[in-house]
């Protein structure tokens, strides 16, 4: 266990009074505009555009929920536990066979020298920047012939295929890191390829696969478009789908509903961080170095 | 020094079988995709005909391109988000990762989860909130001492807003990473300086910052990806309004593909992510370069 | 660790594999799928008149989706291009319809319309939008009337007098309006050209007034080439348009905000007496202490009329056509639904919902709801009266036209220079 390093407030109390500052204005900007939505969330229709200094309500309600809750059964043919539902599906599909892959290649890249090595990382790296909109059509063709239109795997395969690249970008960047000492320790005890990633080099990415996860997560919870196209009965519908519905369109939604549908589909994601909190504290050191 | 960067010998066919099913993914579903639109820049067409070769154009869209000021526009502001975000938001990133790993915060995780928590939004979420903190009677106007001012519908400033609102929803992304780096810093090292008598501001400069290389490298890399597709953010908070002076290469290549107010040429589109695929390539290979250049291995 | 990592990977695979399995259906479904994502009249109609053609039809059933206004063509563009289409399907009157037509996609329903259906349709079966190429390949669905909206009662508080909902202010009364109205401490106009078509509708609108008679179109003819458009009759709109933005008649903000959330939630909350370019879904969604048959406080008016020898002309346009996929496998049954949204059942479901129909109404007898200002815009709809066209088919016209009012509001380009760019597009 590893004690915290850091400033000692008895010795540089300025530079920690520094850090309490610039800590709580940064807190303040991110949550600002936040709870201004779960501000919105709580008015009752007739004053959801009156307020005090943006956030206090004039007259708060909890009937935005129920409404929004049912907005979405109405609208949409599916309510918000089949939508949740299928963005976990989708997301932890997408993120477990990323990984699993990205693994694999960013071992690749940061263990042996081999031809074309930099030439190929390029262009998938490239790859990676074109825009989804424009690689709509294709990759519809392309799930229409794999016949895979219309169920989970037409939206976890394009996931997958993105979110590798980006996985072995930060992976390799971790992997690369560890010093050659620890794996040349295992070469001359005889291990094999296989045993270094098993046993020296993933065991140390702890938190590399940690941050792996969670900015995969980012990549993948949100996505709409491929959503909307490749999942078209509403029974697939996932949650950013389903919220663009709601909002995005050409007419008049009440505010305050609107405001209720987003919290309803931030909290899920709020819980998710709660459980998955072990994740984000682990850390491990190159003990294995001194010891 | 952190660790050398020797590499096993290629093990012949070893690391390309470490590769496949990463080749195997990418190939299909991204490398394929990419190949089959870049062909298709060379052709005109609107998306609703199932021919879609039947209208050869060659070098028609890219005229047609060139010759939109609009591009320029969107080329110069994708620029400023490319700019902005290798630099500004990173700093930014380090600059809190630092303060939050040294200083001693009870509640760190819970911070950290705070600050990345705006990147889990969907982005007409983040766009409602901004629209309406970026009015004219809005309150980013109150807090700036009630001036009356269209922050969205200025030609030279509303890009600027899309940036600001563009690092305020993914610098927490870019903590995360930094944090994950600080946390297999070797504390050692630091303890070492401390027994010198280092004070923090050559802590952080002499020791932590340069350890922390590879990790900026890497925050730089995603960022700059990042920033050539940024659209939701664009999209939902101007539409690459006012007219056209907030547009960037993505949104651009949207109107003209997707928008009913738009010319429906999906050719030009197309033709908009070639040029992006090609300057990201050519970066890439410029950094391999400069890389070698300096005579690392990595 | 790694084995039962392995494992829960597979079975994680296995489950997406099973989950993708087809939900088996017994009937014939008919997909339908439109963009009007939000309007919940629409929605609630569309039940309605579904469940009354599944009794009609018991073997089969309909599957309708509302996409939005903007997600629309993100769906309908890749599934056309893959051959995979729903029967039916809303398009976008103008560029997109007759790139479709030219695609081949849409089915000539002309000859198909029995006379029953036409008489239906009524002035909607001559409509430009759905008539392309000698055939008719739409049908309406709802009808869209654009005006300015306003509160009565504001417009009191001004001491301004009223006018019938046929007539219009004059771009000089508005200009005139924004000093007076700054005395009694209210806003002329809440306005959201977010979207582009928000300006260059009224743009047109502005051109036929101006126009010595209501056919030929002169827009039309400009965009064929056929005459420049350096002339006053296209002219003066524009620089109406500047006029009226350096007068303060609505506020800098409004090239940013979006009509639908911003512009009309302020609006609602008598944040100014008018509201600019809508169409009459806003009539369901007024509030009602300012909307009912005791105190209908909700008015609309015409377009202002931009020069005194103006003819009032107002904008007839329809929210949803629909059309009828060549692909598709049922199109017999797919064509009786079509047939059956526009007859007079439907037209009452529509009414009922606060949507008004595109057709089904008889003009003599035109019904009447609880609801003051839907009144007026269906009696309004059948009205006679000028008619302003706003359907064009050339792409890049109508883009250079949306920038060029955009640039002129915001002071960037003078009206001639707009002027000049279009003749440019139009007469290469």
């Amino acid at each position: 266990m590893r004690e915290s390093y850091g400033i000692d407030r008895r010795r540089n109390p300025g530079f920690f009074a520094l850090s309490r500052v610039v800590v709580a204005v940064t807190l303040v900007c991110i949550l600002g505009p936040i709870l201004y939505i779960f501000s919105l969330s709580i008015r009752t229709e007739r004053t959801v555009y009156q307020d005090t200094l943006l956030l206090i309500p004039k007259e708060v309600t909890h009937q935005n929920y129920p409404k929004a809750w049912n907005l979405a059964k109405d609208r949409l043919g599916v309510d918000f536990l089949e939508m949740f539902r299928n963005s976990v599906v989708v997301t932890v599909c997408s993120i477990a066979l990323a990984i699993a892959v990205a693994v694999l290649s960013a071992f690749s890249f940061s263990h042996f020298r081999f031809k074309g090595k930099e030439a190929l990382f390029s262009t998938i790296i490239a790859s990676c920047v074109v825009p989804a909109q424009v690689l709509l059509i294709p990759l519809f063709f392309i799930m229409v012939r794999l016949k895979v239109l219309n169920t989970y795997l037409a939206v976890i395969l394009p996931y997958v295929g993105f979110c590798v690249p980006i996985a072995t970008l930060i992976l390799r960047s971790f992997f690369e890191q560890i010093p050659y000492e620890i794996k040349e320790a295992a070469i001359i005890d005889g291990a094999r390829n296989s045993q270094i990633l098993l046993r020296v080099v993933l065991p140390l990415s702890a938190s590399a696969l940690a941050t792996c996860i969670i900015l995969l997560f980012l990549e993948t919870w949100n996505e709409f478009l491929y959503a909307m196209v490749f999942l078209q009965k509403p029974v697939f519908q996932t949650i950013p789908v389903a919220i663009a519905k709601i909002a995005g369109g050409r007419f008049q939604l009440p505010l305050g509903t609107y405001g209720a549908a987003i919290m309803i589909t931030i909290l899920p994601v709020l819980v998710i961080f709660v459980v998955f909190q072990k994740w984000f504290v682990a850390g491990v050191t190159m003990g294995a170095l001194k010891g | 020094m952190q660790s050398s960067n020797r590499l096993a010998a290629g093990g012949g066919w070893t690391p390309y079988a470490y590769l496949t099913p990463a080749l195997l993914v990418f190939l299909v579903f991204v490398f394929t995709p990419v190949v089959f639109s870049l062909t298709l820049s060379l052709y005109q067409f609107t998306g609703f005909d199932s021919n879609l070769f039947r209208k050869f154009v060659g070098a028609g869209n890219y005229r047609i391109l060139f010759a939109d000021k609009y591009f320029w526009v969107s080329i110069r502001n994708t620029l400023y988000f490319v700019a902005a975000s290798i630099s500004v938001q990173v700093a930014i990133a380090l600059f809190l990762a630092i303060i939050i790993f040294i200083g001693r915060f009870r509640f760190a995780t819970l911070i950290r989860m705070i600050i990345f928590f705006p990147g889990v939004l969907a982005p007409v979420a983040v766009s409602l909130a901004w629209r309406r903190m970026l009015e004219q009677d809005g309150v980013i106007n109150r807090i700036l001492g009630g001036i009356d001012f269209s922050w969205l519908s200025s030609v030279q400033l509303a890009i600027w807003c899309v940036i600001f609102v563009s690092i305020w929803q993914w610098v927490g992304y870019n903590l995360v990473i930094f944090y994950a780096g600080l946390q297999s810093l070797d504390i050692q090292l630091l303890e070492a300086a401390d027994v010198d008598g280092a004070n923090w501001g050559v802590k952080i400069n002499r020791i932590i910052v340069p350890l922390l290389g590879p990790t900026i490298l890497l925050n730089v890399i995603l960022n700059l990806i990042g920033s050539f597709r940024v659209f939701d953010i664009v999209y939902v908070l101007t539409r690459g309004g006012p007219v056209h002076y907030s547009e960037v290469l993505t949104t651009l290549m949207y109107y003209y593909s997707f928008s009913s107010n738009g010319p429906n040429s999906m050719g030009v589109g197309a033709s908009i992510a070639v040029i992006i695929f090609a300057v990201v390539l050519m970066l890439g290979f410029l950094r391999v370069r400069l890389i070698r250049r300096d005579g690392g291995a990595s | 660790m790694g084995k039962k990592a392995l494992v829960v990977l597979a079975a994680v695979v296995v489950l997406s594999l099973l989950c993708g399995a087809a939900f088996a259906d017994d009937n014939v479904i008919l997909r339908f799928v439109d963009g009007q994502g939000g309007n919940d009249g629409i929605l609630a109609s569309y039940k309605e008149i579904i469940a009354l053609f599944e009794k009609q039809n018991p073997a089969y059933k309909v599957e309708y989706q509302q996409y939005t206004v903007t997600t629309l063509n993100e769906f309908l563009k890749p599934a056309l291009a893959a051959g995979q289409a729903p029967d039916m399907f809303a398009v976008y009157a103008g560029p997109d319809a007759i790139e479709m037509v030219q695609a081949g996609v849409l089915v000539d329903i002309k000859p198909l319309i029995d006379n029953e259906w036409k008489k239906w349709l009524g002035p909607g079966y001559n409509f430009k939008g759905t008539n392309m190429k000698g055939g008719i390949y739409l049908t309406p669905q709802d009808a869209l009337t654009e005006c300015v909206w306003y509160h009565k009662d504001m417009l009191k508080k001004l001491g301004w007098p009223a006018k019938p909902f046929t007539q219009a202010y004059s771009m000089e009364e508005y200009i005139q309006m924004v000093g007076k109205a700054k005395g009694v401490g209210l806003n002329v106009m809440e306005a959201g050209f977010l979207e582009p078509w928000c300006y260059f509708n009224p743009f047109f609108n502005f051109v036929h007034q101006l126009q010595p008679s209501e056919s030929p179109d002169m827009v039309e003819q400009a965009m064929n080439g056929e005459i420049s458009w350096k002339q006053d009759v296209f002219r003066k709109p524009l620089e109406a348009y500047a006029k009226m933005n350096k007068a303060g008649v609505w506020r800098p903000d409004a090239l940013n905000m979006d009509y639908q959330v911003q512009a009309f939630g302020k609006w609602l909350e008598k944040n100014s007496i008018f509201m600019w370019a809508q169409g009459d879904w806003f009539a369901g969604s007024m509030k009602k202490e300012d909307n009912n048959p005791q105190n209908p406080s909700i008015g609309i008016t015409q377009y202002p009329t931009i020069d005194p020898k103006s003819v009032v002309s107002y904008n007839k346009n329809f929210g949803s056509d629909i059309g009828l996929y060549t692909k598709g496998k049922n199109q017999k049954a797919s064509l009786a639904f079509m047939r059956l949204t526009n007859s007079p059942q439907a037209a009452q479901i529509f009414i009922r919902h606060g949507v008004n129909p595109a057709a089904g109404v008889d003009p003599t007898n035109v019904p009447k709801t609880d609801n003051p200002v839907f009144n007026d815009c269906i009696v309004l709809y059948n009205s006679p009266g000028r008619f302003s066209e706003i359907i064009y088919f050339n792409p890049q016209a109508v883009k250079a036209i949306g920038d060029g009012i955009g640039n002129v509001v915001l002071g960037v380009q003078k009206p001639d220079e707009v002027l000049s760019e279009l003749d440019k597009v139009t007469r290469k």
